[in-house]
């Protein structure tokens, strides 16, 4: 293992739920060895997402950075990582070694072909590699990805701190993570959702958040939401779904009334399955096809059910209704914000295509990125950030030039 | 041997379950299940019900319950209907890793397998999802049956399925301790627990 970091130019990290309590102990195995760290998106949470070796999380739901990094790193180390997107990640650069560090010899290989198994819990791992591993005073690939994910974090910061009329997301989960408290369990549905969430969601150590992983399902957040306020009465809980996913389960705002569980839903209505349109744009087909939801007024449905609840159009009315909301929780009652969202297509990571030729980053915009042309057709990098109103964003090579990062 | 202590068969069911510390069973009543909701009222202060409006948000629920707390958390559906609207849930637990226990109604034994009303063999709905799914077969076996099930659901982290014929529910049978709970789960459980705290969720 040691003597395959130190013939590695690029190697990063790619951790999983099995890091558990482990997490500062990986950022110092970071630090000391200069390796990024990319999670799997359910082990949001488990390292302190402020440090700066940590990338993000890679496909679709991922930054820019983790995805750009993977893809030209020539060493995967997977620690307690079940990661269901393999197929998708993996393939996409060849000539690198694999590593898995899984607790379960039957899971491996069953990411990618291994060129190294080690059959041991995510934690002794690290703590092992901790002890037997000498310092890396510097290295450039780890210049180079922290850079590249500060930029990434520059434009997530500028879509969260501005202001929006009509409302976008960004901005909902700013309000959500003021409202939050350092306990505060957030139940999560499946849609555009869960990427939001992975790139705005503040996850601290105390925090706890559950969504139907594998399996994905929609309708998953109010069920989660109640089965939370039940275990922890005395924690904030929240859940925040999509228009569609909200419809499949409406009916039970009706049990957190009957049984007076103050839980705080959000509702993000864009009239569309989003998640589903973001796919259906790189797919080709003549335009979208059965997608559109017809709306409703979702206030008046929680009131009928018993739930006070508000709408909300643009973010300079998200203080008022976080104001109603916390009145009511305080009152011991259920409530429910109605936030009726644009239907923009969060920045497409996966449009992003890296290769590598003659030590050189060739990167471009992904041939089946907008086939069913109901987009604006683009051709290059600048106009891909400049639609997405990302023109901070500077390509992969900007960072390996700057570093003087060795793709060989 | 006759002045021994009876309890319904149902009311013993459910003290196995709070035996293992579960506080509540989210799910949906049906003329099946009226054996198991007659032992809910009498047990109500053990054991809380919490009525969902649609059985796959109380196998949600239950779901949710089990990967935040790493405990075993509980549902029930009625027979037919009730038991398929489960399945939802029960998938998502079964892919997530989370302990589940999922109670079906069955009409009574000596109706089953003449096509009764609701009535067919709810066993082949649950062999996919399951991790172990029976059908009990004796009034004296129910609440043996649950507590192996529970075994079951922590050891594959998954879900198990216990098919119940509404009338055994109702047989008065020998009052034991039928919960095979004891010290060394306690550590185990508090062991999974605190691994799950951050690593199921
Ligand atoms: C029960 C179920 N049906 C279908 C899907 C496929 N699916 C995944 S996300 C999604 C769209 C969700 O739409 P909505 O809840 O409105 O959220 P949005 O993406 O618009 O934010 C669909 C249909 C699913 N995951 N679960
Ligand atoms: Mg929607």
């Amino acid at each position: 293992m040691l003597d395959l970091i130190k013939n590695a130019k690029r190697p990063v990290f790619h951790v999983g739920k099995g890091i558990k309590d482990h997490g500062d102990q990986l950022i110092e195995l970071s630090k000391k060895l200069k390796i990024p760290v990319i999670m799997t998106g359910l082990a949001k949470g488990l390292i302190d997402e402020e440090y700066e070796g940590h990338i993000g999380v890679v496909n679709r739901a991922g930054s820019k950075s983790a995805n750009e990094m993977i893809d030209i790193s020539d060493l995967i180390i997977a620690i307690g990582a079940d990661f269901p997107f393999a197929n998708n990640v993996y393939p996409r650069h060849k000539n690198y070694k694999f590593v898995q560090v899984d607790h379960d010899e039957a899971e491996f290989g069953r990411h990618h072909y291994l060129d190294l198994g080690i059959w041991s819990d995510a934690s002794q791992f690290v703590d092992k590699m901790l002890d037997r591993s000498t310092e890396v005073s510097d290295r450039p690939y780890y210049n180079a990805a922290v850079a590249d994910n500060n930029n990434w974090k520059e434009y997530i910061n500028k879509t969260y701190d501005r202001e929006s009329d009509p409302l976008e997301a960004p901005q909902l989960y700013r309000t959500l993570n003021q409202v939050a408290t350092p306990d505060t369990i957030v139940s999560l549905d499946v849609g555009d959702n869960t990427i939001n969430t992975l790139r705005y969601l503040k996850v601290g150590p105390k925090n706890k958040w559950t969504v139907s992983a594998l399996f994905a399902t929609m309708g998953s957040g109010i069920p989660g939401a109640i089965a939370a306020k039940l275990n922890y009465p005395d924690r904030q809980v929240v859940s925040i779904q999509g228009d569609g996913a909200f419809s499949m389960v409406m009916q039970d705002l009706i049990t957190e009334k009957k049984y007076k569980l103050p839980i705080l839903n959000i509702v993000t209505s864009n009239c569309v399955l989003g998640f589903i349109k973001g796919e259906q744009d790189d797919v080709d087909m003549k335009d979208y096809s059965g997608i559109d939801l017809e709306d409703a007024d979702w206030a008046k449905a929680s009131e009928g059910l018993g739930v006070e609840a508000t709408t909300v159009t643009k973010s300079s009315e998200l203080p008022g209704a976080v104001e109603k909301a916390v009145a009511a929780l305080s009152a011991g009652k259920p409530f429910l914000i109605n936030a009726k969202i644009t239907n923009k297509r969060a920045f497409p990571v996966e449009a992003l295509k890296v290769e590598v030729e003659d030590g050189k980053i060739k990167e471009s915009v992904s041939p089946v990125y907008n086939v069913n042309h109901s987009r604006p057709d683009i051709k290059t990098l600048p106009e891909l950030f400049a639609h997405y109103d990302a023109q901070e964003l500077k390509p992969l090579q900007y960072f390996i030039d700057k570093y003087n990062v060795d793709l060989n | 041997m006759s002045d021994k202590k009876t309890v319904r068969a149902s009311v013993a069911m459910l003290k196995v379950l709070e035996a293992w510390g579960v506080k509540q069973v989210y799910g949906y009543p049906g003329g099946s299940f009226n054996s198991t909701m007659s032992a809910l009222e009498d047990e109500k202060d053990n054991i809380k019900y919490i009525q969902i409006r649609h059985e796959q948000v109380g196998a949600l629920a239950a779901a949710a319950e089990a990967k935040l707390t790493g405990k075993v958390a509980v549902t029930f559906g009625s027979a037919g209907p009730g038991a398929v609207n489960l399945l939802n849930g029960l998938y998502d637990a079964r892919e997530d890793h989370a302990p589940v226990l999922a109670l079906v109604g069955q009409v009574p034994h000596y109706n089953m397998n003449y096509n009764f009303f609701q009535e067919f063999d709810e066993n082949p709905i649950f062999q996919d999802v399951a991790c172990y799914a029976r059908t009990v077969m004796t009034a004296e076996s129910l609440p043996y049956v649950v507590d192996k099930a529970i075994r079951e659901a922590y050891k594959h982290s998954g879900v198990a399925v216990v098919i119940i014929p509404n009338d055994f529910g109702m047989v008065e049978i020998p009052e034991e301790p039928y919960s095979s709970v004891s010290p060394s789960d306690n550590r185990n459980q508090k062991q999974l627990t605190k691994r799950s705290t951050r690593c199921l969720i």
